[in-house]
């Protein structure tokens, strides 16, 4: 306790977030519906049933993120809280709020780009796995740095590898949504090691205080 | 060395105001946990800093079990503030000697 380091003391809260692997797995899962969602979308045959797929589905998806970030505290608050302790996040600063709306608009424009760039065009829909590939990990390189978290540049590493090999694969855009199901697996895979290890060392308590 | 809020000094309670900067509010358990302090010596150091108006304690229950959250003041944030600022200030000062 003589040489205490505030900064390391200061992101500790930060990594607690990612202390039990819930976030992974919760992340993954909700990949995996994406990507498996766009698959079996692509495979109904044209009709009444695809056209209610295609008018439900994508808004679902969409709020599906919100349905995570929910079941994510709900399990935490279950799990985590009861056997570590339970913390209540700072909520972000005004200028975190607008770098993280920065980051999301900039990310949709170049996704949008490649829509557009190689939508009905089959050479260059190879691209949208590898580019995808890129924007997923480099969002995991990010979390690795700002949650000190290591484990995350493996899944960064999985995610350039899956997109270059899809992309060389070819297939055009269902290649992109096999690489949400095959991160989503490799995420939830690494989110459930976690999980068990951390309910393997933290035993839970019979009283918090 | 005068300069240095005593209270926040001792390493110990250093470290709590340190860790509930982070948060806007913790519980006991986290706190004892990231610490690593006792049960005992959280409490003797928590009543200090609640004594001396930097943290708030509330006890309340989660269902059936206590709980007890802690969380910085207002003035304990600025004391934090100015205890950074302060050593900084030191350290540079011994730096360029």
């Amino acid at each position: 306790m003589d040489n205490l380091d505030l900064t390391d003391i200061a992101r500790r809260p930060q990594r607690y977030w990612n202390v039990d692997g819930l976030p992974e797995l919760m992340m993954g899962l909700l990949w995996i519906v994406w990507g498996g969602a766009w698959l079996l979308g692509e495979r109904i045959p044209r009709g009444g049933v695809y056209n209610a797929f295609w008018m439900f589905v994508p808004a679902l998806l969409a709020l599906s993120g919100f349905a995570v970030a929910w079941a994510t505290r709900a399990l935490k608050a279950r799990i985590t809280f009861p056997r570590a302790g339970y913390v209540a996040w700072q909520p972000p600063t005004r200028s975190a709020r607008v770098g993280a709306a920065a980051v999301s608009l900039v990310t949709a424009m170049i996704l949008a780009a490649t829509v557009i760039k190689t939508r009905n065009h089959a050479p260059t829909s190879d691209l949208a796995a590898p580019i995808l590939g890129v924007i997923l990990s480099l969002a995991f390189l990010i979390a690795a740095v700002s949650q000190h978290a290591p484990h995350y540049l493996a899944l960064a590493g999985v995610a350039v590898a899956l997109g270059i090999a899809l992309g060389a694969r070819g297939g055009g855009w269902e290649s992109a949504n096999w690489l949400f199901v095959l991160i989503g697996a490799a995420s939830a895979a690494v989110g459930a090691a976690r999980l068990a290890l951390f309910l393997r060392s933290h035993p839970r308590p019979v009283e918090s205080a | 060395m005068t300069d240095l809020d005593r209270v926040i000094h001792e390493p110990a309670r250093l470290l709590i105001v340190a860790l509930l900067a982070g948060v806007k509010e913790a519980d006991f358990l986290w706190v004892q946990r990231e610490s690593a302090l006792t049960k005992g010596n959280l409490s003797s150091h928590l009543a200090k800093l609640e004594e001396t108006g930097y943290v708030e304690v509330e006890k309340t229950y989660r269902g059936r079990i206590p709980l007890t959250l802690l969380r910085l003041t207002r003035q304990g944030r600025a004391a934090f503030e100015a205890y950074k600022r302060n050593m900084n200030g030191l350290l540079r000062k011994a730096a360029a000697r």
